[in-house]
């Protein structure tokens, strides 16, 4: 039998990895360091488990902050593979308001190319000291090397995609 | 630099926060709080605020071994160059950050402060 350290990419099934857990502020860093172990035990990439932290930490602090009320708001992290891509995503149930909002961050944040958009969310951040950060997405995109999407699911849910090259 | 050894260190379960006589400020662990702005961002205040007093040309912050933040975290290190840049036309003293060449998170993010603020902000990689 193969070892997940040593299995070739195009062996590992295509869902590999899946959790789901309530919107907890302290599930975050749990699911955090479980999905960074398992990136680096299944792809022996050091870079991309680091990457992997990253794009976990910050959609599930969005997907924590964002959940709607109520005993429908299960997140659910879910781990692909496809090809030669590894792919981050993120399901919660939003409260309607805040769906509006993710959309236009994510038109703002893909404008332009990962750096440039990452320099001008710290600019934003930098002249609107009373607001919240808002470099989640831009930092995902930028640092975590992924390319991000939003889909709709029946049920008022959405599942934030971050898809990377392994 | 004893001055600042007066102000109340926040205690952060999973960060160190220590004063140094030879190192300014150093970090390390890990900050990912929801809000860390009250604790460790008042804390930066609180030191900015002695050094406008004490005025030093340069105060190093070493994070060499603060190994991950959230954004939240990033905001911190923004709203201190920030502080400064609004304290004159002359920054007061700059803020010098030691990183670690081997943590991504270092290089990408103050980089990044650094083009935001280049009179104020020094990286030196190690």
């Amino acid at each position: 039998m193969t070892s997940p350290s040593t299995r070739k990419v195009n062996e590992v099934p295509a869902t590999l990895f899946l959790i789901r857990f309530r919107p907890l502020w302290d599930y975050i860093e749990v699911a955090r360091e479980l999905g960074k172990s398992f990136c680096q035990g299944t792809f022996s990439d050091p870079a991309l488990a680091e990457r992997a932290r990253l794009v976990i930490q910050e959609a599930l602090e969005n997907a924590v902050k964002y959940s709607a009320p109520g005993s429908e708001s299960e997140l659910e992290l879910q781990i692909t593979t496809e090809g030669e891509h590894v792919e981050f995503s993120i399901g919660s149930r939003p409260d309607p308001i805040h769906l509006h909002s993710l959309r236009e961050e994510l038109e703002r944040v893909c404008a332009n190319e990962p750096q440039q958009a990452y320099i001008e969310a710290f600019t934003r951040a930098a002249m609107e000291p009373e607001a919240s950060a808002r470099l989640g997405l831009a930092r995902m995109r930028f640092e975590g090397n992924v390319e991000l999407s939003v889909v709709e699911e029946p049920g008022g849910r959405i599942r934030l995609n971050a898809k990377s090259v392994i | 630099m004893s001055n600042l050894s007066s102000i109340a260190v926040p205690k952060i379960d999973s960060l160190t926060l220590a004063v140094s006589e030879a190192d300014g400020l150093v970090l390390t662990g890990t900050i990912a709080s929801r809000d860390p702005n009250p604790t460790i961002g008042a804390y930066f205040k609180k030191v900015h605020e002695q050094l406008l007093a004490t005025k030093p040309s340069k105060f190093t912050v070493d994070l060499t071994g603060l190994t991950f933040v959230n954004s939240s975290a990033v905001r911190l290190f923004i709203d201190w160059a920030m502080w400064i840049g609004q304290a004159g036309k002359t920054p007061p003293y700059k803020l010098h950050f030691r990183i670690a060449r081997s943590i991504t998170w270092q290089q990408t993010n103050f980089t990044a402060l650094q083009s935001l603020a280049p009179n104020v902000i020094e990286i030196e990689s190690k």
